[in-house]
Formats: structure tokens, sequence, C-alpha cells
């Protein structure tokens, strides 16, 4: 039997939460939710009786050692994959049982992704890349000019704009990914192991912007990391582990 | 939105030009095929269509339990006319080239013509053929009236308008009263020269209207209301009435032949001109349909197999918003694309093969580039290629799940199940069509190289003009002086094809009311010349060529073949020596000689009948000789010496015999270039195939050779999976190679066995050459130094 279980710690001082912060909406409810993989006669739970509530304008981190289920929680998160059972509510509709249309509706107004991998198109330039979710957005030419000239400059690449990510170095290609994802101006951000490929100096100026975004702009963002240093920029911390419900600070095992 | 999409399907274009090229080089391939044989395929369909009253137009034909033949009494036309007001016209037509060329002069333009008819005046009534001059309602109306295409036009009188000049046909003075166009390829007879009937009137006892013999063609045109059924039953009893007492017309079947079913479904013989059959035109567009499919596959396969290469921008696409109706879009928009190219190629292969095809085909054809419909065909190509060969990797691309396709997992790149049927589906394609190809061949083969009871080579068939009979004999001895000579006789037709027949009579046989017997005439020496075995008694004297043709009391001797005394249950000995008659002329059997195949080896051998009644058509010159182009300058020169108003114009017997066969000639020709497109579409699609196995498990090739593999085992390992589907197509395809070769051959009494080395045979080309295009990337595979491999990205 396998269970996994949800606590939530403050990321700096180690006490767990009790309390929300009431003011908020509620943007995302997670309810009894279980991914399992079903083979032959043997069921695979991923995730287990997970039940979550988020408000706008949090930044959490979700940590937890590899195969406890954080990347398929993001991916549910972010509309890209269905639990087996249980209910999602974003901003209280029912995910679960919205069409593929509705569930690309808001991957084009309210998500914005953030890979591991960067996931760029190898094929198109940076410029090309930071475009393309405006195009599905039917954003006209010359708005789109100038939204993709904005994040260029913002970001500083205007120099690599024709560019192919190839050519880029995994600092650069990140940037570019995070540029793709907040052009649409996106009220969540899911980020899956952002920093993972970067030496430590991006990666503070990745999170950096990130905690900028999530005070001065109010975007929610979910981040999976490994790493505690990372963990700590956000402001909630949720623990996924398989097996035996922990009582102790998890990442004293970690080190 | 659209650029994007643009953007990124030139640059994966552009990335992957092997594989790019190979999609388009086998749709254009498989298009251009497709395209060439419908170009065939209506045009056979389109035969004689551009009448405008096509659809009232029969020809008559009759059948008899012994044959069908195409051809009627020329009583049979005015009798209906007469009796049946539905008929509302008809026209006769009475070839004259069929047995002998025809000469043909204007001045000093003299050549031999065989495209020569002889038809009533209501002809333009009937087909619609255009007079570029001369009046249609009289250009046939007078004896010794000529009309001629306009290609005999320029051939005779140049630049000169013909109307109302005169040209000698034979001898004979006649008019030119008209000029058509030339006849239509798509016509069921093809004339050059057309002759008005009324010319003939007296000159013979079977010319003038008479329901004895059939040797006219027959054609009416029904009048809107009448049904050619309704008219059938008519006469039908028309004819129980008047013939009751004569048993061939009691045994008859009058047939009403619509006109546009002539070239493709008439199974008559003495059929006007050779035509085609819906059998080889099914055949033809099933075989396209089949390349066309393969060169399908070979996108559906390589677009799959290479899927995993775009499930990343499949992912990203879904998480950026895209629904999956526009992803489908856009890959059915790259195999759109594609099939453009493929289109734009193909139509260049079109225009470079059209030549070669058309060879083959015997057809001239050419490809309209003006029409709606050309445009409209290559509109609906590509768009079935597009759906056929799209459909599969658009489906499969755009329902990849983005959350295993971004984490990293191996995607399956569709389906290798389905991937290897499609490789075993194009192999048996090809096998089965390079098996039928070795069958075909074989059968050509042993037509051409069977024995067939008399000399075939090198012996000369020219025409036996009035003059060259009366010195027959002069000219033989003239000829013995040429080293090598063997023999030479006067026949009323080439053994390779005896037409001619009668109804005879034998002492003490009863031979049945249905009996006709094919008959040749020939002079004395006939046998010697040709090689051919007297059995029993003897063959013909000098002597009885005189007896046969003196003026009074004539007295026939006869040979009768084997099959004869066969027919009726005796032993050939038995035949000798008694009393027959046949076409009026009455003798005895002198003698049986051995059977000689005188018909295709479609038929089995028949009875044949031989006496030596003159007028003959041909001169047969029989050699035996190594120096063939001497004897032949030899020969020329007796008859040019002997003849000077006759053109040495011959033919080898042979050269007539394999002409028998054009059809099946046409037909194997045919099925090899298809059986080579096929292997070589199949092939395109295994390089591609292969060379990305390669690349996908570069990695694991590295492993194996650390672990000690060799380049050869590394080889065998991957030309292994490819031996084993081969193997697999192989075995489907035999069985419907056998049927229908099985069924093909049934067309011939004599015929070649389906051995089994012709199956092995197939199966080991084709092996060796899938073998030889997949090793050249296993090969490359194997060489790869594994510390390339195995570095990781």
């Amino acid at each position: 039997m396998v269970r996994c279980q949800l606590y939530s710690w403050h990321p700096t001082n180690n006490k767990p939460l009790t309390t929300h912060n009431q003011q908020h909406t509620i943007m995302i409810k997670l309810r009894d939710i279980d991914k399992y993989i079903d083979k032959r006669f043997q069921r695979t739970f991923i995730l287990k009786d997970v039940n979550l509530d988020i408000e706008e304008g949090e930044f959490i981190t979700v940590m937890g050692p590899s195969g406890a289920g954080k990347s398929t929680l993001l991916n549910i998160l972010g509309f890209l994959d269905d639990p087996s059972e249980g209910e999602y509510f974003f901003y209280d509709e029912p995910v679960h049982s919205l069409s593929e249309k509705r569930k690309s509706d808001y991957h084009k107004s309210h998500i914005g992704f953030v890979f591991q991998a960067y996931h760029l198109i190898d094929e198109l330039t940076v410029y090309e890349n930071i475009e393309m979710p405006l195009l599905y957005r039917k954003v006209k030419g010359k708005q789109r000019k100038a939204m993709v000239a904005d994040m260029l400059d913002r970001f500083n690449i205007v120099a690599k704009k024709d560019l192919f990510p190839p050519q880029l170095s995994g600092g650069q290609q990140q940037v570019v990914g995070v540029a793709r994802a907040l052009i649409g101006n996106p009220k969540l951000i899911l980020a899956d192991e952002p920093t993972g490929n970067l030496h430590s100096e991006q990666s503070e100026e990745i999170m950096e912007l990130f905690a900028k975004l999530n005070e001065e702009e109010g975007v929610t963002i979910i981040q999976v990391t490994h790493s505690e240093k990372m963990a700590g920029y956000g402001k909630r911390i949720i623990n996924l582990k398989d097996g035996a419900v922990v009582e102790e600070n998890p990442y004293v095992e970690e080190v | 939105m659209l650029k994007n999409y643009i953007k990124i399907a030139l640059r994966n274009l552009r990335k992957y030009k092997g594989y790019s090229l190979i999609n388009i080089l086998g749709l254009a391939v498989g298009i251009a095929v497709c395209l060439l044989i419908f170009k065939y395929v209506s045009h056979e369909l389109s035969y004689d269509e551009y009448h405008s009253k096509s659809e009232r137009i029969y020809r008559i034909t009759m059948d008899h339990p012994q044959a069908h033949i195409a051809l009627t009494p020329s009583m049979m036309l005015p009798t209906l006319q007469k009796l049946f007001p539905e008929v509302e016209a008809g026209v006769r037509l009475f070839d004259a080239g069929r047995f002998q060329p025809l000469v043909i002069r204007n001045q000093d333009r003299v050549f031999e013509e065989r495209k020569f008819v002889y038809a009533d005046s209501s002809l333009f009534k009937v087909f619609d053929f255009q007079l570029i001059s001369g009046n249609p309602n009289t250009a046939l109306a007078k004896p010794n009236a000529l009309v001629i295409s306009r290609e005999m036009a320029r051939k005779y009188f140049g630049n000169l308008n013909p109307l109302d000049k005169s040209l000698e046909v034979n001898g004979r003075e006649f008019e030119v009263t008209g000029v058509i166009e030339n006849m239509r390829s798509n016509s069921h007879f093809k004339y050059d020269f057309i002759a008005s009937m009324i010319t003939r009137s007296g000159w013979s006892e079977l010319s003038d209207d008479t329901w004895r013999s059939a040797n006219f063609y027959t054609y009416i045109v029904l009048d809107e209301q009448a049904r050619s059924a309704g008219l059938k039953q008519k006469v039908d009893s028309f004819i129980r009435e008047n013939f009751s007492g004569n048993e061939f017309a009691a045994s008859l079947d009058i047939i009403f032949q619509p006109l546009t079913d002539i070239h493709l479904y008439s199974e008559v013989s003495e059929d006007i001109a050779p035509q085609g059959d819906i059998r080889y035109v099914l055949a033809a567009s099933a075989i396209a349909f089949l390349i066309l499919l393969i060169a399908c596959i070979n996108y559906m396969n390589l677009a799959t197999a290479r899927s995993a290469r775009r499930s990343r921008e499949v992912g990203i696409r879904k998480v950026l918003g895209s629904e999956k109706r526009q992803l489908v879009g856009q890959f059915y928009g790259e195999s759109a694309f594609l099939t453009v190219l493929g289109i734009a190629l193909s139509v260049l292969l079109i225009e470079l093969f059209m030549p070669w095809f058309n060879q083959l085909t015997g057809q001239t054809l050419a490809i309209d580039y003006t029409s709606i419909e050309f445009w409209l065909l290559l509109l609906v190509t590509g768009l079935s290629v597009t759906v056929i060969a799209g459909s599969y990797p658009a489906l499969m691309l755009s329902s990849f799940n983005p959350s295993a396709v971004l984490k990293g997992a191996k995607i399956s790149s569709g389906s290798p199940k389905l991937r290897k049927f499609l490789v075993v589906f194009q192999f048996a394609a090809s096998i089965f069509l390079i098996i039928c190809t070795i069958i075909i061949y074989r059968q050509i083969n042993f037509i051409q190289e069977k024995e067939l009871g008399y000399k075939q080579d090198n012996v000369l068939v020219l025409t036996a003009y009035d003059d060259v009979e009366n010195r027959f004999n002069t000219l033989k001895s003239e000829l013995n002086q040429i080293t090598g000579f063997q023999g030479a006789a006067m026949t009323s037709e080439t053994p390779t094809s005896i037409r001619a027949g009668y109804s005879p009579d034998i002492e003490g046989v009863e031979e049945g009311p249905n009996f006709i017997i094919n008959a040749i005439r020939t002079t004395p020496g006939f046998t010697d010349a040709m090689n051919i075995d007297v059995v029993s008694g003897r063959t013909f004297t000098d002597g009885d060529f005189t007896r046969a043709n003196r003026s009074e009391n004539r007295e026939y001797a006869m040979l009768v073949n084997e099959r004869t005394a066969a027919h009726f249950g005796l032993e050939p000995e038995e035949l000798v020596g008694r009393k027959a008659s046949i076409g009026g002329s009455s003798g005895t059997i002198v003698g049986v000689v051995s059977d000689f195949h005188f018909a295709s080896l479609h038929r089995p051998v028949e009875p044949l009948f031989i006496f030596p009644r003159s007028s003959f058509n041909k001169v047969l010159i029989s050699f035996n000789t190594s120096d063939v182009r001497g004897t032949l300058e030899e020969t020329g020169k007796v008859w040019s010496r002997m003849f000077p108003q006759y053109p040495f114009e011959y033919e080898f017997l042979d050269q007539e015999y394999n002409a028998l066969y054009q059809q099946e000639t046409r037909a194997g020709n045919i099925f090899t270039s298809f059986a080579v497109l096929a292997i070589f579409i199949a092939c395109l699609g295994l390089v591609g195939l292969a060379s990305y196995m390669v690349e996908e498990r570069t990695r694991e090739i590295g492993v194996r050779k650390v672990l000690g593999a060799t380049s050869v085992q590394v080889m065998t390992l991957f030309s292994k999976d490819f031996v084993i589907l081969i193997l697999i197509g192989f075995i489907l395809s035999v069985p419907a190679a056998w049927y229908m070769m099985s069924q093909w051959l049934q067309n011939f009494a004599y015929r070649v066995e389906i051995e089994w080395s012709v199956f092995l045979l197939a199966g080991l080309i084709t092996i060796l050459i899938a073998m030889a295009t997949v090793s050249y990337q296993a090969l490359r595979a194997a060489k790869l130094d594994p510390v390339d491999s195995l570095r990781s990205e």
C-alpha cells in the first residue's frame, strides 16, 4: 500500500503552517487525487489521496525524492495529465470534466510552463520560440512584435534573437524558456526543476526573477526542485514522499 | 500561425534532406505511374465514343458453335434495312488489305498499303469521320471513288490538293473524292483509304449481295426508341422462318455488339483489327493503385518512424495551448506540401518517360496540359495521397501525451508492428509482380521457341501478285541458283495463321452439321519447303497441280493433318484414298501430314485440309543458310529482275508469328516495368527505414561493439529483421501469384508449367536487392566508432 502524504512547512523556520491567508482567492483545489498505472494484475500508485488548496499569489515549492510523483503532480496541475481518480477544481471549475478545447484555452490564457530541459523548438530562432505562445493566442502581428521585443529587452537577449537554441548555452536557453512562459502574462507558472541544468549564478538569476514576479505582479508560482536553496525562494513547501509519513524535516535525510 | 508552420516544415525538410528526398521521390514515382496508367486506361475506355451516334451503333456478328466471328454475309445489311424500320442507317465494310497488300501509285510514288477498305456510301451517316474536303453525301456514291486520309494525301500528293485527282490501286484508276482527318487512335478500326463499295459490283460471284460466305463487317444505327434486344428477337424469328432447311443457319446466333464494347469486350475471331482486352485494363488499373499504395506506405512508415523527433515539438505546442486539431492540420499540411512537391516532380518524370511508356503500350499518348480534366485529376490524386499517406502520421503525432513526451520518456514512434506489416505488404506486392513477370516471360519465350511443326526461320513471305503467280515456276528455277535455297511455294495464307474456313465432306465419315474445317491452298513443294512431314500417303506432285487447275474436269488431290484423322477416330492411313470435297472442289485424299500449329497457341491444333487450287496470296521462300544478308540480297536481285513493277517487300515468317502475340509480349513488358518500379519504391522505403533504425540504435551498436561484436555480427543483426519480413511477404504473395498466373495461362492451349523455381527465383531476387539496400546502411552502422556512439549528448 502506497500512500502519499502532504505536509506544509514554512521554508525557513521549519514550523508547520496551520493556517492559510484567507484573503486570497483559492485558485487550485485538489480533492482525493489518485494517479495510478495498471499493468496486468498490478496497480502502481504514483499519487494517492492528494488533497491540496493553493491560493492566488502563492509561491510554492514541491519537494521530495526521485519518483515521488512531483512531476506528475505538476502535470496534473497544468492540465497536461489527468488524474485517475479524484477531483481538480481550477477557480472552482471542475478540470476533470473540461473539454480538450477548454483546457487548451486555459493553457493559452492562464498557464505558463518552464521545464528543466528547456524544451525549446530547435528549428525555430529565439525570437520565433518566444513568439509562439502569442501565435496561439492569435495576437496580431504588430502587437506581437512589440511584446517579443519587450521580452528580449527585459532578459537582455536582444542580440541573440536570430540564433537557434543549439547555439546557446544552457542558461541562455532556460532564459528563453522563461521568456516564452512569461510572454503571455500567465496567472500561474509551473516550473519543473527550472534550475536543474544551470550553475549557481544562473540559477540565482532565474529564481530572483520568479520571486520578483510573484511579489510585484502576484503571479502564482509552483516549482518543483531538489535544491533546498532554490526552495528557499518560495513561501511554502509541499513534501511528497511515497511510503511512510515522516515527522522530521525530510531534508536532514536528503543531505 | 501559418508562417510558423511553413517555417518549421521547410526547416525540417532541409534538416533531413535525405529522408525528405526519399519521400518526395517515392511519392513522385508512385504518382507518375498512376497518372500514366490512368491516361492509358482512359484512352482504352474511350474507344469509339467520339461518334455522335455511338450509343446507337451496333456491329453484327455471328455466333456459331465452332466460332464467333465478326464477319457477316453481304446480304445481311440490305435485308435488315428492308425488313426493320428501326434500323435507321447501316454500312458494310470490306477489308481489302487483309490477305494481301495493295499496290498504290501516284506517278512515281509507289507503296504497298494494307489499310484499305471498301465501304457503302452510307458510311458518313453512321460514323463521324471528318471530311476535310469533299462532300459526305456524295463522296462514296459512284464507282471508283476513293476517300483518303490526310496523311495519305501528303504521302501521295505532297502539298497539292488531291481532290478530283486520280490514284492507281492495283492497276485500277480511282478518283479521290474526299480527304478525311486521320482516324483517331481510339477507333477500333483505322483505315487510310476508303473506296466506294459499289466499285466491286460484279467483280465476283461473292461480291454482290448474297447469303453465301461471310466477308463483310456490318454496322447499323438503331433509332432512338429501338432496343437491340427487341430487334434481335425479330431477326431470330426471321432466320428461323426463312432458313429452316439450312442446318448451318439454324445453329447461328446473330449478335448485336454495341460499338463501344468492341474494343475491350469482344471475343470474336476475324476481328477487323487486333483489339484490347478489358482484363488487361483492369489489371493495369489495379497495378497502378498498388504502386501508389506502396509509395504512400513509404511515406507513412518513414514519417511515423521519425515521429519521435517531432514529439517534443508536439508536446511543447500542446503546452503552449495548441488544440489537437491544429496539430492534425499542421501535419496534414506537411504531407500536403510534400505531396505537392512529389506531384511537381512526377509531372517532370511523366514528360521524361512518356516516350518509353508509349513504346510499352504501343500507343502514342500525350498529356494535354491545358485540359481541365488533367488538373482535376492532379488535384484528386494529390488529395488522395495526402489523406492516405498523411492520415496515420498526422493522427499519431497529434495524439502524443505531452507530459510523457516532455518528461523525456522514450516515445514509441507509432506501432512498430504496423510498420512491419506495411513493409511486409510492400514486399508481398513487389514479389507478386516479379513472379507474374517471370511467368509471363517464360510463356512468351515458350511460344517463341516452340516447335510449331514447320520451318519458321529463314522463310521469307512475299505477296503473290498476278504476274508472280503466272511465272512461279520460272521464279523457282531462278531461285534454285542461289546457294542455300531449300524450296518455294505459293499459299493462300501463311501457315502462322490459317483462318479460311470450309464445310468439307469426307467419304464414309459423318462430319456432323456444324463441322467447319480450316484449309490452306498451296502449290506442290509446300511440305518440302516447310519441313512438314508426310505421315501417310504422299504429298502433291506437279501433276496434281495441273489436274486441279485445268479448265475442265478438275480433280483435287488433298492432304489432311493427323488431327483430322483423330477427330473421326481413324488412323491416318485409313483416310488415304478416300474421296472428299471442300469449297466446291472434289477429289481424293492422297496423304496425311503431321500436325503443325497454324493458329495461335491459344488454341489446340485443329483439323486442316490442304489442296492445290489457285489463286494464291503469298509466296514462301525457304532457305538453309548462315549468310542471311547475302541470300536476301540475291533473292532481291532475282525478284527485281523478274518483277520490276512490284516492290521487293518481304517479311520473315517468324516475325509474322511473333506478331500474333503482341498483346502478351506487351503484357510481359508492362509487368516487368511495374515490377521494377514497385521494387524500387519498396527499396526506397527500406533505405529510409534502415537508416532510421541505424540512427536510433547507434548507442546500442556502440555498446555491442564494446562488448566484442564484430562488424559482420552487427550487420547480420540488422539484416535479420528485414529478411524475416521479406520472407513473410514472400509466403503471402506466392498463393496469390500462383492463382492469377494459372488463370492467365488457361488462355493458352499450349503453355508452360508453373514451377517452384520461379517462386524461388523471385524470392531470391527480392531478398538480394533488399539486402543490398539495407546492408549499406548496416555496414555504415557497423563501422561506427563506439566512442562516438556512446558519447552522451
